[in-house]
């Protein structure tokens, strides 16, 4: 069963300031977000995965080393798919607010990357895939790929929060999840992942 | 066989103090919550439901108030939809809450609350909408996707929004929207 875990990046000097940067800026991990990269790499310790992919991002590529240090003799790929959204003439922009929360309507008007868009990149990866792994790239891309896998639209999914760190759980030809945005795992999901 | 909308109540005085209550008759709405839920009352004008349920919490209760005007039915009252009991820190500030499970604390167990909800999804029939809690939506929503307590943490539920059930598909169709999405609308007109 080949079930893939979608980590959330850590919180960033971006996030702080409220910079919508995707390609732009240099953004660091902050205090807060080394711990959010320390607990997912405790929680996700033992589970039998055979790769780390990272988005290019900084924060997703701190993210993924501090994971990495907790599975020993393993790789980080880094790849373009699972890149940030491409946030277009608002790049570099002050934004208040979750990005997540934005209407379809609004992110056209903005210039950002639609929900569509994400969603598909995000399947064309995964399924690329052939063995247990772990991603870890963006908010509102975990966001939008697991709303889409369990049958709900972007006006439906209001209520799906991925936040920093956090940690969701897919078996794509199930269209399943164990796991939306979270903390810590039971015992027995982590007997399933087994 | 249902399609259970559920509603989660507006900002009451609770929220706003930062107050955890289960208790029943104290905690009122706050006029903020009042106009959230009469905005998302207006989506559900003109459709006709099967059934209206609501929490005995008074929050809930009056939230169902505002949603009769529109919708054209009274809620009867289901004690299954009721607020997740605190235990002994009813009443109290959410700080004062201690870190640690749900049973440490006194609180009532994840198990619980999803069986209350689960019990109530699977007696009721036809187009349902009901008024409950966060934790109760939350619980209901991740009994449908087979997940726990730790693993639906990103199931975040607002106060005044709108998530959905098919309880014959067994399939989620709405989780904590703000409006009324026009795909469930639509599903909501047309069985009518």
């Amino acid at each position: 069963m080949g079930y893939i875990v979608l980590v959330r990046h850590g919180e960033s000097e971006a996030n702080v300031k409220s910079i919508l940067a995707s390609r732009t800026g240099d953004y660091h991990l902050t205090e807060n977000g080394i711990e959010h990269a320390n607990n997912a790499a405790k929680v996700l310790k033992g589970l039998p995965v055979s790769c780390i992919y990272s988005s290019p991002v900084r924060r997703a590529l701190e993210t993924a080393e501090i994971i990495r240090k907790e599975f020993g003799d393993i790789r980080i790929t880094v790849s373009e798919s699972i890149h940030e959204t491409d946030f277009g003439r608002s790049e570099g922009k002050y934004f208040h607010g979750r990005i997540s929360d934005l209407t379809d309507k609004e992110r056209l008007d903005m210039d950002i990357e639609s929900w569509t868009s994400h969603v598909s990149r995000m399947k064309d990866f995964i399924s690329s895939l052939d063995d247990n792994a772990i991603v870890v790239s963006h908010g509102f891309l975990i966001k939008a790929y697991i709303s889409d896998l369990i049958g709900l639209r972007s006006d439906e999914a209001y209520g799906i929060n991925i936040r920093f760190g956090s940690i969701s759980i897919v078996v794509p030809e199930e269209s399943r999840v164990y796991a939306v945005g979270s903390y810590s795992l039971s015992e027995a999901t982590r007997r399933k992942l087994q | 066989m249902a399609l259970i909308v559920l509603v989660r109540h507006g900002e009451s005085e609770a929220n706003v103090k930062g107050i955890l209550s289960h208790s029943y008759n104290i905690y009122p709405l706050t006029e903020h919550g009042k106009e959230e839920i009469r905005k998302l009352a207006e989506d559900f004008s003109g459709v006709i439901f099967d059934s209206f349920y609501s929490s005995p919490v008074l929050r809930a209760r009056q939230s169902a108030e505002i949603i009769s005007a529109a919708i054209k039915m009274e809620a009867s009252i289901d004690e299954r939809l009721r607020e997740s009991s605190m235990g002994a820190y009813n009443n109290s500030p959410h700080f004062e809450l201690p870190k640690g499970g749900r049973e440490e604390k006194g609180l009532e167990s994840w198990a619980s609350i999803e069986r209350r909800m689960r019990n109530f999804s699977e007696e009721v029939s036809g187009n349902v909408i009901a008024v409950s809690h966060q934790i109760t939506i939350r619980a209901i929503i991740a009994s449908y996707l087979n997940i726990g307590e730790p693993e639906s943490y990103g199931i975040d539920i607002g106060r005044a929004t709108i998530s959905a059930i098919d309880t014959d598909r067994k399939k989620v169709l709405c989780v904590g929207a703000r409006r009324l999405p026009e795909r469930l609308s639509n599903i909501l007109r047309e069985s009518a």
